[in-house]
């Protein structure tokens, strides 16, 4: 028990506690029993016991600061008894000598604290003498924890009585001043208490624990209203730093550091700042600068960002580069440095690059003296050297002005593959995230530059694993979307026409691992450069020649697409859009480049989609698309829907073809084109109509299953009314009330299933469709 | 034999001092630990009044051989209690051999500047003390009556005459302080005052206490006899300082139970006090600053004022001084006197 290396476990350290605890409230309530009768000296006595637990050697910092703080309560009781008896003037001054005759010194000195504030509360003493004479004689505990806590326990019960005026107005009160020499003094004792001792890593943990109580005096010494610049830069900071700077020991220098930081105002930092900064070159070689930098680089740069105080930059790019040269920091800690010194330069001086621009350039030199290189992105080197470049990133957000850091590049060079595109997505990120377009050739050269790793399949070549990364796919969506934002300043389709055809090139140098991610992302910014060609029709010479180029640019996009190979369904969507948007605008090729499309896309089916649904699917929407145009001729019309017609009925089930008859039968019908003499008319063609439908309805007849059967006769019923009711001649009402007796034979075999039911309900609702019409003969 | 068989005239006896309304008065020690309170006096001072003789019974007469006073300076050993030593011995005679036949008598007396050039003292193997002693002579029996005075010495004090004390000591490469002490001569009611610097500390230094000792030497050359007692232990350091640290000292002497330091007190004893600085390291071992304890005069000289305020704080102040430990309280552990 006598020792401090009889440090109990915790379970031990909370019975322990628990008996200290005990003896304090048996001992407290003593004391106020004889407070209660104004027996003082009694009470005291019993004070005293009480803060005999305080000496105890066996708790450790977390348990003896529960001690601490219930004791510490029971005193609260026994000074504001006392402070009141005072106000009475009962509290006689000789308490003050007969506390100090307590034989241990722990509970002397809580006794004489406690007394002392009663006293200078009372205004029964000369305050700045009793101050020093308790800041002195709380020397006598040298035990760190104890001393620690009992130095803690002076500074708060004082707070409230410290001189804060800046001049002296009574004598025995003392000015500012004397706080400010109280706090010192108590700051430098607690700061030795706390340093460090020989059994270093058992204290380690506890000094992490005890340093609160420390940087309690410098809050407490910020709160003087009275502190004023000049004062502290005269006395309170080369005190303190002289303080900080004479310990020698990392933790103490690199904490006490930061408090100062934080505690104190910005314009005070702002003020003393080359003071804080030799200061800095002389801490112990452990200590972590990059901290302590960064901390105080943050705190004045607002301020020194409305002062546009120049100085500032070189004096802390000085500091830095000093710190760097003459220790031997981690590589991380220094690019860090640089992280601070560059959000500096940004917030600063924002507009002027030349700022920011040395410091990526020292930076760049330093490691490349240092031979970095291929830092990947969860290395710590990386990880700082992604912050630093992010830093300038975040700051100038488009990538015009970050190419202006000549650095940048080169510094992004020193991380490996998946690093660098994790920072060029990042650029991209934040542009598309504040919509900074890239409006003209050198903006997008720089991207080109700065982009490679995304870009460029032969700079960067890809590894399985990246292609099928989720990084890998996010950065090309990213790219894929910040294709949109290129755009020509000025709404000018001739110059946006040669910005995407730019990016076209870089795009086609990705490969065919980027390609299926941008190239669809170019071709709708194309499409709407030719809808603003659309709009510019009357401004712009050559029209015809130019939107030509741009859908010729479209579908040698989407054959680039179509090639690389993968699925098929995305370049015959493709071509389908393109049809259509160029059938949306009428120029001089329009119909053979619509055709073109269109048949492009029908070959794929043809060729390439195997799968029969997809087929089918793609059948109907080819379709319809070909329905919806309106700019083809009439041969090319027709040569598209027999083709879909022939296709339609190789399919390979049954019920497909008659789908897909079914929905095509339309094309012969109503889908509209353009005669010689550019007039719109519907085909009309009732007789191949009829030919499709005979077709299917025979198709339908061979299907075997019942229930398709009736299905598909319903369906083809259904097409079969909605021809004749639009005036086709060649479905007749015969031939209607034929199918209507065929359905219904078929679906008397069926066995009542819900499924039957279903077919019922469909019958019934075509059949409540046509009445009106055909009525009579249906019932039959 | 009268009296034994009740026929005989008894008196009471009593003496009153001629200033007994205004003299101060002082605490002792007694030997069961209790304190008494008497008359208070200092050297040259003259002891003046009335003894009276209040026959017991009246009407008869007392007759006797010759009534006397005595002035008594005595120091008794413990241990050795027969051979009382008187150092003063005066006498006055109140009335010559004959007999007392008014019921009530007077006498005055007067022992004009007597020298009292000792303290009062009750230690633990020897006392010093002063008395009044009315004898009245008789055939068979005296009827005495004794009254104790305590005498207070008192030492010119001067401030220049003080020096203080600086003294450094150590263990080889083990330890090394300089201690300061702001003088070397304090009065009782003193403030003991100073600092211990650390110059090098290599050893785990648990705390640091100031001991006062009282060495209480009675007998001469080889037959002395010593005898310390510890009456105050105060703790001045908690922990293990660091190098160059400095820790300060101050020490109340008011509320300890101290006398001036006695040298060679009619060479029969002497009273000396011992200031001793110990350390404790964190295997208990004590370290006495020996050195340092080179006989501190401690509450030698007093000056008069300070003499008088003893009086008064005792009064007020008696055992229980402040929140003290106690470790003053245990008085003189002495032989017990009959």
């Amino acid at each position: 028990m006598t020792t401090d290396n009889n440090l109990l476990g915790s379970g031990d350290q909370e019975a322990q506690l628990e008996e200290a605890l005990k003896v304090v409230r048996r001992e407290a309530f003593e004391m106020k029993r004889w407070l209660d009768r104004e027996r003082l000296i009694d009470a005291l006595k019993h004070a005293q016991t009480m803060l005999g637990e305080l000496k105890t050697n066996t708790l450790s910092p977390k348990f003896y600061y529960r001690l601490y703080i219930d004791s510490t309560n029971e005193l609260q009781h026994l000074e504001s008894f006392l402070t009141d008896l005072a106000q009475r003037g009962n509290c006689p001054l000789e308490l003050y000598e007969n506390v100090q005759y307590a034989q241990s010194i722990v509970p002397r000195l809580y006794l004489m604290i406690t007394i002392g504030v009663v006293h200078m509360k009372a205004g029964m003493v000369n305050k700045t003498e009793i101050l020093h004479d308790l800041v002195e004689m709380c020397r006598g505990v040298q035990h760190p924890l104890r001393g620690l806590f009992l130095r803690n326990y002076l500074v708060s019960t004082t707070r409230n009585l410290l001189p804060d005026d800046a001049q002296i107005k009574k004598m025995e009160d003392g000015s500012v001043t004397d706080a400010i020499h109280f706090f010192l003094t108590n700051f430098g004792e607690m700061n030795k208490l706390w340093g460090p001792s020989k059994e270093k890593e058992k204290r380690e943990r506890e000094r992490m624990e005890l340093r609160i109580l420390v940087g309690t005096n410098m809050v407490r010494l910020s709160q003087l209203e009275n502190l004023k610049v000049d004062t502290y830069l005269t006395r309170v900071l080369p005190g303190v730093l002289e303080q900080v700077v004479s310990c020698h020991d990392p933790i103490s220098q690199e904490y006490l550091m930061e408090c100062v930081i934080q505690v104190f105002p910005d314009e005070f930092h702002l003020a003393s700042l080359r003071e804080f900064l030799s200061a800095c070159k002389e801490l112990h070689e452990e200590v972590n600068m990059k901290n302590v930098l960064s901390c105080v680089m943050e705190r004045v740069q607002t301020l020194a960002a409305a002062h546009k105080e120049t100085q500032l930059f070189s004096l802390f790019a000085e500091t830095a580069h000093s710190l760097i040269s003459t220790r031997n920091m981690p590589t991380e800690d220094i690019i860090s440095l640089h992280i601070s010194l560059s959000t500096l330069a940004f917030k600063c001086y924002l507009e002027q690059v030349e700022y920011a621009s040395t410091v990526y350039d020292s930076l760049l030199r330093i490691l490349n003296e240092k031979g970095i290189a291929e830092q990947s992105s969860i290395s710590p080197i990386g990880r700082e050297l992604i912050k630093v470049l992010d830093n300038a990133t975040q700051a100038y957000g488009h990538v015009g002005k970050i190419v202006q850091l000549k650095s940048f590049e080169p510094l992004m060079n020193l991380l490996d593959v998946r690093a660098r595109c994790r920072v060029s997505a990042s650029i991209l990120e934040c542009m598309i995230e504040r919509e900074l377009f890239i409006q003209n050739e050198e903006e997008l050269n720089g991207l080109e530059v700065i982009m490679a790793p995304l870009i460029d399949d032969d700079s960067v070549k890809l590894t399985k694993d990246d292609i099928e990364g989720e990084d890998f796919q996010d950065e090309q969506n990213t790219l894929g979307k910040a294709i949109h934002l290129v755009r020509f300043d000025g709404d000018d389709p001739d110059g946006q026409f040669l910005l995407l055809s730019l990016v076209r090139k870089l795009v086609g140098r990705g490969g065919i691992h980027r390609i299926p991610f941008t190239l669809p992302s170019l071709l709708f910014a194309l499409f709407k450069l030719a809808t603003l060609y659309k709009e510019k029709k009357c401004d712009v010479e050559n029209w015809d020649m130019k939107m030509r180029k741009v859908m010729i640019l479209a579908m040698n996009c989407i054959k680039k697409l179509h090639e690389i190979g993968g699925k098929s369904d995305i370049p015959l969507r493709l071509y389908i859009e393109a049809a259509l948007v160029t059938d949306t605008i009428p120029f001089e090729d329009s119909p053979s480049i619509v055709y073109e499309f269109l048949s492009k896309s029908l070959s794929i089916v043809e060729e390439e989609l195997s799968d029969s649904r997809s087929r089918l699917s793609s059948l109907f929407t080819l379709t319809c698309a070909i329905e919806k145009t309106r700019s083809l001729s009439h041969d090319d019309v027709l040569k598209l829907a027999n083709h879909i017609a022939l296709i339609s009925s190789n399919l390979f089930k049954k019920a497909d073809q008659v789908r897909a008859l079914c929905s095509c039968a339309s094309l012969f019908w109503s889908t509209r084109y353009r005669d010689e003499d550019g007039e719109e008319k519907e085909m009309r063609d009732g007789e191949k109509v009829h030919s499709v439908l005979t077709r299917a309805l025979k198709m339908g007849a061979q299907c075997m299953e019942p229930i398709v059967q009736v299905e598909l006769l319903i369906d083809i019923l259904t097409v079969m009314y909605s021809f004749y009711s639009d005036g086709c001649n060649q479905i007749t009402e015969d031939s209607i009330v034929e199918v209507v007796g065929r359905v219904r034979d078929s679906k008397a075999q069926l066995e009542k299933s819900v499924e039957s039911e279903r077919m019922d309900g469909l019958l019934n609702r075509s059949l409540e469709v046509m009445e009106g019409n055909i009525v009579s003969r249906m019932r039959m | 034999m009268a009296s034994l068989f009740g026929f005989g005239q008894s008196a009471e006896v009593v003496i009153k001092l001629d200033d007994h309304d205004t003299r101060p008065t002082a605490k002792i020690r007694n030997d069961d630990g209790t304190l008494e309170t008497h008359y208070l006096f200092l050297d040259g001072e003259t002891v003046s009044g009335t003894v009276d003789v209040n026959l017991k019974k009246a009407g008869v007469k007392l007759e006797h051989q010759g009534i006397r006073i005595e002035f008594i300076g005595q120091i008794e050993v413990y241990y050795d209690r027969g051979n009382q030593h008187d150092f003063i011995s005066l006498t006055k005679d109140l009335a010559r051999p004959g007999e007392l036949i008014d019921q009530r008598n007077s006498f005055q007396f007067e022992f004009a500047n007597p020298e009292k050039p000792f303290e009062s003292y009750m230690g633990t193997n020897v006392k010093l003390r002063y008395l009044l002693k009315v004898t009245i002579v008789r055939r068979l029996t005296d009827i005495v009556k004794e009254m104790e005075l305590i005498v207070h010495t008192l030492s010119s004090y001067r401030e220049e005459m003080n020096q203080n004390i600086k003294m450094e000591v150590g263990i080889e490469d083990c330890l090394h302080i300089e201690f300061e002490y702001n003088k070397n001569k304090y009065h009782l009611r003193d403030v003991i005052v100073g600092k211990i610097y650390f110059l090098l500390v290599r050893i785990k230094i648990k705390y640091m206490e100031l001991t006062i000792i009282k060495r209480e030497t009675v007998g001469g050359g080889a037959n002395s006899f010593n005898e310390n007692e510890t009456i105050a232990r105060y703790e001045i350091m908690d922990g293990a300082p660091v190098r160059g640290e400095s820790i300060p000292i101050r020490l109340f002497l008011g509320g300890y139970d101290l006398t001036p330091t006695m040298r060679d007190v009619s060479k029969k004893f002497s009273v000396k006090y011992l200031l001793n600085l110990v350390l404790i390291d964190e295997e208990d071992r004590r370290y006495f600053k020996q050195q340092a304890t080179t006989p501190m005069a401690l509450p030698e000289p007093a000056s008069p004022e300070l003499e008088r305020s003893v009086d008064e704080d005792d009064r007020g102040r008696g055992g229980e001084n402040g929140v003290g430990d106690g470790s003053s309280s245990n008085g003189p552990k002495a032989v017990e006197a009959q």
